[in-house]
């Protein structure tokens, strides 16, 4: 295999091109079924997927390509890894990494977001009031609610 | 129907820009967030709309959830207090980990429970069986609801229940001996569709034994399809286990397998795992100082056997790793001002603790 083999270069919404080991870009199924069906070139465009955002996805890729397969010890410094990888990312930056983790499905990254996203929400408000859903309770049916799980309302 | 909105809070200028970048996520992936939130705040989310209410309480859901792990090993802990001017029993849930000990719920069991006699409480995901004989209720920890079961209608003396999503239990069959002894009845009921206790055919006579009763020497397991509803002989036990009928028996799940362990004294067991060829025995030992007997409750999600001290003032749990013949000591920290506090120094009122086992958060009965 020669060596433009093994890399591939991956383009974002914006136009910005990613030249990535083969092996790294792999571990998204949708890339690995794209390459297989050999529809594409060299060149792979994901165009659901913002520069910033495929950057993040590509260090978490890295990342998880070496390391994996190897001792225990290793896993738990994965593990940390993983913890810094999501520490300092705002919700809006995490559900962008949530849409693209499940478009290039990459399962590890979205179970690793959406637990993110449920550790840092600190208020109910704020996780549904960021969906921005209608609430289609009375405030009677509402009402009701509680008061049959006063334990979960009950601070 | 008539809508109204929730007043929105503490939105900064940045959240409410974004949020209309979110409209569109797609169900699943909402779903496959809010699987992840601690149960309170799962039970919080059926105010968010109809939708929500919806998909929480839907058998999918319940199933799925939790799905977050944790580090620490969490123990379900429970402390019964006997009320007799009632007749009833007072039960307190705790989740024990290390360094925290939180109230879950307390609840209280209209049955009074009966002397001499020990009923088992099953707990399986999450959920847990409680009562006596004919009289049970289910109970999920996490929230403090329960559900009560239909009495069971039977003419037998001792009724005895088990619990539980694949239900396997230990018994024996009749030996010609005993043929004239009636052998057991067996009834079912389903939570959340049936309202009555059903008969169950079996075409082996034969009693329960695991939980006390032992008669002959042909034991066996017997399995309990829970969806094609029969009964049937499982398979046969180890002649080594049929040997040692001194001690008791328990029956648990080690790495998804069946297994049978047994004390062989107050700090060594022997453990029957069940595998493709037949039964594979392993024994193993725990030193703990001050010296305790030592009971085997059950195992963890990482198949660990946890041991829990009979009778000791100081509270913890030993954690067995077999496959490094190494145990761990968690001592659980008890926060002075608990109930249960009091209730283990309790004068006048009768007190039983356990812990349970690995502490499986549940949504059920929302």
């Amino acid at each position: 295999m020669s060596k433009s083999e093994k890399k591939i270069v991956l383009k974002s919404l914006d136009n910005e091109a990613f030249e990535v080991e083969k092996a790294v870009a792999l571990q998204s199924q949708t890339i690995w079924v794209m390459c297989e069906d050999k529809c594409v070139g060299n060149e792979i465009p994901l165009e659901n997927v913002t520069g910033q955002i495929l950057a993040k996805v590509i260090d978490y890729c890295k990342k998880h390509a070496v390391v994996d397969g190897d001792g225990d010890e290793s896993s738990e410094e994965l593990k940390n890894w993983d913890t810094e990888f999501t520490k300092n990312m705002d919700q809006s930056t995490l559900f962008n990494m949530i849409l693209a983790a499940n478009y290039l499905n990459i399962k590890s990254l979205l179970n690793l977001t959406c637990q993110a996203v449920a550790d840092k929400t600190k208020t109910i408000d704020e996780f549904h009031t960021f969906l921005n859903i209608e609430n289609n309770f009375t405030p009677e049916e509402e009402a009701q609610i509680c008061q049959e799980n006063l334990w979960a309302f009950d601070d | 129907m008539k809508t109204h909105n929730k007043k929105p809070k503490n939105i900064n200028p940045q959240t409410s820009q974004d949020k209309n970048n979110f409209d569109e996520i797609p169900l699943d992936l909402v779903i496959e967030i809010i699987k992840r939130f601690p149960a309170k705040s799962v039970a919080k989310f059926l105010v968010v709309s109809k939708l929500w209410a919806t998909i929480i309480r839907s058998r999918d859901f319940i199933k799925s959830f939790p799905i977050r792990s944790f580090s620490q090993p969490r123990f379900l802990f429970a402390f019964s207090e006997l009320d007799r001017q009632r007749g009833q029993q007072n039960w307190y849930f705790f989740s024990c980990s290390s360094s925290l000990t939180s109230l879950l719920s307390r609840l209280t069991c209209p049955f009074p429970k009966p002397k001499h006699i020990v009923y088992p409480s099953h707990y399986v995901n999450g959920l847990i069986s409680l009562g006596c004989g004919q009289e049970q209720i289910i109970c999920n920890p996490t929230t403090g609801k329960s559900i009560t079961l239909a009495k069971v209608k039977t003419r037998r003396r001792i009724a005895k229940s088990f619990f539980g999503y694949e239900l396997l239990c230990m018994t024996e069959k009749l030996g010609d001996a005993y043929r004239n002894l009636p052998s057991s009845q067996h009834q079912v009921i389903t939570i959340g569709s049936q309202k009555s206790w059903r008969m169950i055919d079996c075409n082996v006579p034969h009693r329960p034994w695991s939980n006390g009763v032992c008669i002959d020497d042909v034991r066996s397991l017997m399995r309990f399809d829970l969806r094609s509803e029969k009964l049937e002989f499982f398979t046969g036990l180890s002649t080594d286990i049929k040997a040692s009928r001194r001690h008791g028996y328990t029956l648990i799940t080690y790495e998804g397998k069946v297994a049978i362990t047994s004390g062989v004294s107050y700090n060594t067991f022997d453990v029957w795992m069940m595998e493709k060829h037949g039964w594979l025995k392993k024994s193993f030992s725990v030193h703990v100082e001050p010296v305790k007997v030592l009971l085997i409750t059950g195992t963890t999600h990482k198949g660990e056997f946890i041991l829990v001290p009979y009778y000791s003032r100081e509270l913890y749990v030993i954690l067995y790793d077999l496959n490094r013949s190494s145990f761990r000591k968690i001592k659980i920290e008890v926060n002075p001002d608990h109930a249960w506090k009091r209730l283990s120094t309790g004068e006048g009122t009768e007190t039983g603790a356990c812990v349970l086992s690995d502490y499986v958060e549940s949504i059920r009965f929302l």
